[in-house]
């Protein structure tokens, strides 16, 4: 897998000049994962922007016979931008800070109140700022106190020496008690203030964290926060960290990685209301892919929506509808399904009262004294009844001849990840055996990554086809898909069982050859979707 | 806040003999030795004049953990209330006694039974804590009025 480094991060300059003559030829080998930082990465305004893409070397094509000089490269790099492919940014939890400080240091001059307000006012408007621009100049008074931030910013002060004083939390009193107070002036003991402001943090609280004052909204402001909790490393720590984290998940344009303990989150622009046509695939810098929409693993080509009807769908039906089809039958009249626990054949639906023989499922009415034993089995009306049943057990088997290729793919899935261990073994074996350079056997990882991307796209064109309605378009994109899996299959083959397909020269032509194939194909069907998905090619029955 | 719990009880108490609202009490309940648990309090919630409950004095008990302050004590009617927001056990469902709602440490005794005494006739239909009174409250508001005054008959008496 393609990893980006903290270099490429910084030199999205560079991006753009590289010119053909930086790469190797793709059918020599040398095409290692470090050499491809292709033009995923695309200066937009002051970003890096980064589009996903599946593997080492995938996108390369796209990229050779430029004209060299001029800004052919740069249109090249936006053309190697795939249908399917949508603009993301990897952050890590420093990245994460910088990006807040920006945005508070750009909103800061415009707002023109002090900068605690400014991050309060932006983390209480969810860091959406043209709303909060257009409030807070019309009415600044309002939009502050509405959002629970005081007018008069002074500086945060632990103070004593009030003889006054009382905390009424712990009713301690006198003036030498240390104190402190939110703006809305509320003055409680620094220890229990601290007490009650660590259990906030411990929730996971940072900003919303309001004044312990009944019914007072008043937040207690960082400056504040981090003052009370100055000499308490850890939770001030995690105040901190909690503070990130509301940051990211206050955002609709980012997600944590799911994975794991990854500390990486990423920035994706994509409406909700896209999510029907595009499937916004991404990749952690930790390698996690997953979908920005729906934070499940990658799960291209079907949208969203559909991946977690058939997520839902698999959860209730698999292991039900595989015993309901052992042991049980619908009702010919009613299609409520029975299971017979006893007695004799002569069947009585508790739903609709119907009377059937289990054996042959005619009506009971015809069957006269046989109780036991049916010998009408192929009489005309229990045939009938027979067929109205096929059919619903027909769309029962439909279901199960998606589900069966879908797990099958995942299954091989999770031997692809197995067959990496193994080809790591052959590529050592390799490199002892017939004295081959590191990079001269990478070619059977990158194989590896081509099929294990293969087979998670595979899996869920099953579930795209299991919902589309049979048509023209529908044959087209089955084809597209046949070819890619009878492709992932020989390639799978090939790797699995390197040795046992002659000299080492010509296995590894033949697997870099399937290789980039098996690559091409699944572009292909990938483009198909995507662009099927946009210019509603298809009908779905979900 | 662990530890202060029975200081601050202590004071509590102190604050509410000092004054209190009206018709209401609220004192720790005596142990079996004669001593006080601070930790229990058994306190009565009279309905608010002008509305269905009036006349009524609803008893319930304030269960304090070691964590109060910072966290919320349980309020529990017995016997158990006839109200859309009390669970069938006598437990009050209220924003200001949820940690992870309105719970502020410094809430005191008096605003949580003047809260609980609000609540009696202005219901949250959003958390609906007994299918009983729910059902009738938003289905049949006369009849469940009448339950009501039925109930605050029924607790007429102030002991």
């Amino acid at each position: 897998m393609y990893e980006y480094s903290e270099d490429e991060f910084m030199a999205e300059a560079d991006d753009f000049v590289y010119s053909a003559s930086d790469y190797s030829d793709f059918d020599d080998g040398e095409e290692s994962a470090e050499e491809t930082p292709n033009q995923r990465s695309q200066p937009v305004g002051t970003q890096t922007q980064n589009t996903f893409s599946a593997g080492a070397g995938f996108d390369d094509d796209d990229y050779y016979g430029g004209e060299g000089g001029d800004f052919e490269p740069v249109i090249a790099s936006h053309s190697s931008k795939k249908p399917w492919e949508v603009d993301f940014k990897v952050f890590d939890p420093n990245e994460l800070r910088a990006k807040q400080e920006a945005i508070i240091s750009r909103m800061e001059p415009v707002l023109a109140t002090s900068k605690d307000a400014t991050t309060l006012l932006l983390r209480a408007y969810l860091w959406k700022d043209e709303p909060l621009v257009e409030d807070f100049l019309t009415d600044p008074e309002g939009t502050l106190t509405k959002s629970g931030i005081s007018i008069d910013q002074t500086s945060p002060r632990i103070m004593s020496g009030d003889p006054n004083f009382e905390c009424e939390i712990c009713f301690c009193d006198g003036e030498a008690e240390e104190y402190f107070a939110a703006p809305c002036g509320h003055r409680y003991c620094t220890t229990c203030y601290h007490t009650y402001l660590v259990g906030k943090v411990q929730e996971g609280a940072s900003w919303r964290i309001t004044c312990p004052t009944h019914k007072c909204k008043m937040l207690v402001g960082e400056e504040g926060a981090r003052l009370l909790l100055k000499d308490d490393k850890v939770n001030l720590l995690r105040y901190n960290s909690n503070l990130t984290r509301s940051f990211v998940n206050d955002r609709d344009s980012f997600v944590w990685c799911p994975a794991p303990n990854c500390v990486y989150a990423i920035e994706c622009h994509v409406a909700r209301s896209a999510l029907y046509t595009t499937v916004p695939s991404v990749e952690c810098k930790c390698g996690n892919r997953f979908c920005f929409g729906c934070q499940i693993a990658d799960h291209m080509p079907a949208p969203c929506y559909m991946a977690e009807k058939w997520l839902q769908k698999c959860r209730d039906d698999s292991e039900t509808s595989s015993w309901m089809k052992v042991n049980t039958k619908e009702c010919t009249k009613c299609k409520s399904t029975i299971e017979k626990n006893g007695g004799c054949n002569h069947m009585t639906c508790r739903e609709c009262r119907y009377e059937f023989c289990w054996v042959c499922m005619g009506s009971w009415a015809e069957h006269g004294q046989h109780y036991y034993n049916c010998n009408r089995f192929n009489e005309e009306s229990s045939k009938e009844a027979r067929d109205s049943i096929s059919e619903t057990r027909a769309q029962l088997e439909r279901y199960i001849h998606y589900f069966t290729r879908y797990n099958n793919h995942e299954q091989s899935a999770k031997l692809a990840r197995k067959l990496l261990a193994t080809t790591e073994k052959n590529m050592e074996q390799l490199q002892r055996e017939l004295t081959l350079s590191w990079i001269e056997v990478q070619f059977l990882n990158d194989a590896v990554d081509v099929l294990s991307i293969c087979r998670s796209t595979l899996k869920w064109t099953y579930v795209l086809a299991f919902y589309m309605k049979a048509d023209n378009q529908m044959i087209i994109f089955e084809n597209n898909q046949s070819d890619l899996e009878s492709a992932t299959e020989q390639l799978n083959d090939l790797v699995e069982n390197p040795t046992s397909h002659g000299a080492i020269e010509d296995i590894k032509r033949k697997i870099i050859d399937k290789t980039t194939y098996v690559k091409s194909r699944w572009e292909t069907l990938l483009t198909d979707t995507a662009l099927g998905l946009q210019e509603s090619r298809w009908q779905f029955t979900i | 806040m662990s530890g202060i719990s029975r200081s601050r009880l202590m004071e509590e108490r102190k604050q509410w003999r000092k004054d209190h609202p009206h018709g209401f009490y609220a004192r720790p309940k005596k142990t079996a030795d004669g001593g006080l648990d601070m930790m229990l309090w058994e306190c009565c919630v009279p309905g608010k004049e002008g509305t269905p409950w009036a006349g009524g004095f609803y008893k319930c008990v304030l269960q304090f953990s070691e964590d109060y302050p910072a966290s919320p004590p349980k309020c529990q009617f017995t016997p158990p209330l006839f109200h859309p927001n009390v669970f069938p056990s006598g437990t009050v469902c209220l924003s200001i006694l949820n940690a992870d709602k309105d719970w502020k440490p410094s809430i005191t005794i008096k605003q949580i039974l003047l809260g609980v005494q609000s609540l009696l006739n202005e219901p949250n239909n959003s958390d609906p804590a007994q299918t009983e009174a729910f059902r009738l409250y938003s289905k049949d508001p006369a009849a469940y009025e009448k339950k009501v005054r039925q109930q605050a008959q029924q607790f007429s008496k102030q002991d």
